[in-house]
């Protein structure tokens, strides 16, 4: 494939943004429905999760010594048992992408722009993912690095503004409801953004350092598991953990009420900027994993010639994949974690017992 | 034409027929020449003898200084030399050794470099029965002078510009430049015009591989004729298809002598004062010599907000469409109240009326820049008040639109740099029309494809965007802010990994 490398900080970058990417939009939401005023404790709960499964995924990835997931499946099973393995991982990787898209083209029909037709939405979207995917995973990771200082300014300004709207009785009682629906709570956000960071297996072969690449990792997920935190919890002081629940989009709503000297208002754009800059880059991880996995599982030498027709399936997967926005939720609430748990955690699993053996048979 | 083509070829002169040792007896040589300039008028050939062996001058008027050839040349050789009987060896040897007392003296056998020196303004010293000839460096033709910039002014800082001569403009970087380690390597670009081309960079500061690089594409160019340097900057340059430059270039010596000591390489073309330098980066258009002159406080200011006109300069026109058409909610009321009647009797959307407007503008400005100077003000009276004013009163455009516009236009015009404000011209209009078709969204799109576009591209395999991406912490002291210069103790990293101290910060006092 590509010679192309990325460093140790653009990978962790990469992992900040695809840790908040779409799960800002859609978390807060069920989070507040069922961890309500204790949601922000899921939170950390789900973070320390998520560093135990990050060091798991690092140990794939030292194990799998520079090949992605598809090489180092297809080179542990062989080529029948781990092409159909990969089969497996390469369409929840499609998949997901698809929702991904779905997730901004949702929100953007919604709130920003409701009179153009989501195909349209989701074409102009894809246009730029297949043309950054195409550059090639440098370009990616270096642009990161371009919008990176600018996600955290506008996250610092918005939780600076947002001060005033803060009431601390929203969190009260703490714990009221016992420690039963915290850990409940947990489990959305391991099931996403969490358990999908499997995908990022593709990439990890590509940072030049591993052993400063796992660090970046772990501190990316720590990072961005934070920025989900502060997001969650300024939604539940701001609105309240009703008002959150019942909110489809909560964090663009406390957007809504940021109100500076009485002239600065309508900030939501922020919110709403922020959101297309972090889906943006989940969405191309997912999208450079896809194409690059499907590249492998073909042994193509490119993965180019495959973008765009990618694309074209992709935008109609993204439309038919669910009907409206209440039938996404259930799924959510019900399939995903299993669904995830299955491909983020039981097929890499499977992969780490087999390169395990593997390596003591090759090894003895 | 007629048949007197085919005993008098014009041809030019070319590297096929000429590359053949110089023919000895004398009369045959020079009709050789004659035959190859096709009796140009502006060759002058010399004939005479130093005691009974026939010798040429020969110099083209015009590129020669004529006091040069009269004092030390034709004098030396025809007043002073010793009349008695010698061999031609021995006469060419004296000749060489002793006669002429000219700085520059090249020996050579055959006619193509015959032809090269004869045409650069050398004057060419032939011997009856000799195998070699001479050639005496007598350059010397009319040239502008060293002037006031003209296209990039300064406030402090030196005034100078380079000039057409590529002499003039290497001697402007060695005095600058006293170091020996300075070097400045020539070669000739171009079948027909045989440009002079020199590439200068500091030995000890300069990445061998850079220089390198730059020596291997120019050696690639063919064409017939380099008459600027935008020539050799499209041939050398990394992204042939984006609008973004990766050559830098500035007609001041002093731009590129700061680009030499921070390691990076300087092309010089003769006939142009324009002088390319490479590895360009991103942010090398937003910084003007002027701001290593100037304190360092005012000078990070300046650069801050250079990068704001860059953003308002691009994105300006295209968040009015937006807002206007699509997100009107997102407008402060009161904002948006007085901006609806405005609007109010206009009769195109805001996006025609944009386009129209910017459309105006561009034409203005390139009708500015080739009008004479007498008429240019009646430009200016037309595009203020008849365009700006009359438009608003007739209805055609809201007032805030021409705010919009003249912001954009004002924006366009800070940078340093004029070929940085180029992609934004022509950017622009794409994000005119994303806005009109998705508001912020397309807005947004477009901003993140450009971006990964920026991040793609490389100049001299130096990533563009660098110090920013890949990010640089030691680089970002001479970005945005520009420290006090005991406080830019190294090189740019990302240009140069060689001699990299620069100061020494307790050099300063207190």
């Amino acid at each position: 494939m590509d010679n192309q490398t990325i460093s140790a900080r653009q990978y962790m970058f990469l992992v900040i943004f695809f840790i908040i990417g779409s799960s800002i939009l859609i978390v807060p939401t069920p989070l507040a429905a069922q961890g309500k005023q204790d949601a922000w404790m899921s939170v950390i709960l789900s973070i320390l999760f998520g560093v135990v499964l990050v060091m798991f995924l690092n140990k794939i990835g030292s194990l799998s010594s520079g090949k992605t997931f598809v090489q180092a499946a297809i080179f542990v099973f062989g080529n029948w048992a781990g092409r159909l393995f990969c089969i497996f991982y390469l369409s929840f990787l499609y998949i997901l992408a698809s929702l991904v898209l779905r997730n901004i083209g949702d929100f953007m029909t919604t709130q920003i722009i409701p009179e153009t037709p989501l195909q349209f939405t989701h074409t102009l979207f894809l246009l730029v993912i297949i043309g950054g995917t195409y550059l090639g995973i440098e370009a990616i990771a270096r642009s990161s690095e371009i919008f990176m200082p600018w996600m955290v300014i506008l996250l610092i300004f918005l939780t600076i503004s947002m001060m005033p709207q803060i009431n601390v009785d929203q969190l009260k009682p703490i714990l009221g409801n016992g420690v039963l629906p915290v850990i409940n709570s947990s489990s959305i956000v391991i099931g996403t953004p969490l358990l999908e960071m499997a995908a990022l297996l593709m990439i990890f072969p590509y940072v030049k350092e591993e052993r400063k690449a796992k660090h970046a990792w772990i501190l990316g997920t720590i990072i961005g598991g934070g920025v989900l935190f502060l997001i969650t919890t300024l939604c539940l002081l701001v609105l309240g953990s009703d008002l959150t629940a019942l909110n489809a989009y909560p964090t663009y709503r406390i957007g809504q009420k940021i109100n500076i000297a009485g002239f600065l208002e309508g900030l939501e754009i922020i919110i709403a900027i922020i959101w297309m800059l972090t889906i943006f880059f989940k969405l191309i991880i997912l999208y450079y994993a896809t194409s690059v996995g499907i590249a492998q599982f073909l042994t193509m030498k490119d993965h180019r010639p495959l973008l765009l027709p990618l694309g074209m399936g992709m935008v109609v997967l993204s439309i038919i994949a669910y009907p409206d926005v209440a039938y996404f939720e259930t799924f959510v609430g019900e399939v995903w974690l299993s669904y995830s748990l299955t491909h983020g955690l039981i097929l890499p699993a499977i992969l780490m017992i087999g390169l395990l053996i593997k390596k003591r048979v090759s090894g003895s | 034409m007629n048949q007197g083509n085919d005993q008098n070829p014009n041809q030019s002169p070319n590297k096929e027929s000429n590359s053949f040792p110089l023919l000895p007896p004398l009369e045959d040589s020079l009709s050789h020449i004659e035959t190859v300039l096709g009796k140009s008028t502006d060759l002058v050939i010399r004939r005479f003898a130093i005691y009974k062996t026939r010798c040429a001058v020969l110099y083209i008027d015009g590129l020669v200084d004529k006091n040069t050839i009269q004092n030390f040349i034709m004098e030396a050789l025809m007043l002073e030399m010793p009349h008695k009987r010698v061999s031609v060896k021995e006469l060419y040897h004296t000749i060489k050794q002793a006669s002429l007392p000219i700085g520059e003296l090249t020996e050579f056998t055959d006619y193509e470099a015959l032809f090269k020196r004869l045409l650069s303004g050398e004057t060419i010293l032939l011997i009856d029965k000799e195998k070699k000839a001479l050639a005496a460096s007598t350059r010397g033709w009319r040239d502008r002078g060293v002037q006031e910039s003209t296209s990039e002014s300064v406030i402090r800082g030196p005034k100078e510009a380079f000039t057409e001569t590529l002499r003039t403009n290497t001697a402007l970087l060695r005095r600058k430049i006293k170091d020996p380690k300075l070097r400045i390597e020539s070669k000739a670009i171009g079948e027909v015009t045989r440009t002079d081309v020199a590439v200068v960079y500091l030995q000890d500061v300069a990445e061998d591989n850079i220089v390198k690089e730059v020596h291997r594409r120019l050696d690639k160019i063919e064409i017939d004729g380099i008459l600027e340097s935008g020539y050799i900057e499209e041939y050398i340059q990394d992204a042939q298809y984006s609008p973004f430059p990766t050559v830098y270039y500035s007609e001041k010596p002093d731009a590129i002598a700061g680009g030499l000591l921070e390691g990076r390489v300087a092309i010089i073309t003769d006939g142009t004062p324009d002088v390319l330098l490479v590895p360009a980066l991103f942010v090398n258009f937003f910084q003007s010599s002027e701001d290593y002159y100037q304190r360092a406080d005012i000078s990070t200011f300046l650069r801050i907000l250079r990068l704001v006109c860059f953003n308002i300069a691009l994105f300006m026109p295209s968040l009015y469409i937006a807002f206007t058409t699509f997100h009107q909610e997102m407008i402060p009321a009161p904002l948006l109240i007085s901006l609806a009647a405005q609007r109010e009797g206009v009769p195109f959307p805001a996006f025609i009326e944009a386009l129209l407007m910017e459309l105006t503008f561009e034409i203005l400005r390139e009708a500015g820049v080739r009008l004479p100077k007498p008429v240019g003000s009646a430009v200016s009276i037309v595009g203020a008040l008849v365009l700006g004013q009359s438009a608003v009163q007739a209805g055609l455009v809201s007032p805030a639109m021409v705010i919009v516009v003249a912001l954009t236009a004002i924006s366009s015009f800070v940078f340093p740099a004029y070929n940085i404000a180029i992609p934004i011209r022509m950017l622009r209009f794409l994000f005119m029309i994303l806005a009109a078709t998705f508001g912020l969204y397309g807005i947004i799109l477009a901003l993140i494809a450009m971006v990964l576009h920026l991040c793609s591209l490389k100049s001299f395999g130096v990533p563009y965007m660098s110090p920013f991406a890949p990010i640089q912490p030691k680089d970002q002291k001479d970005v945005l802010i520009r420290f006090p210069h005991w406080g830019l103790f190294s090189r740019p990293s990302s240009l140069t990994k060689k001699n990299e101290k620069r100061t020494n910060p307790s050099s300063k006092e207190n």
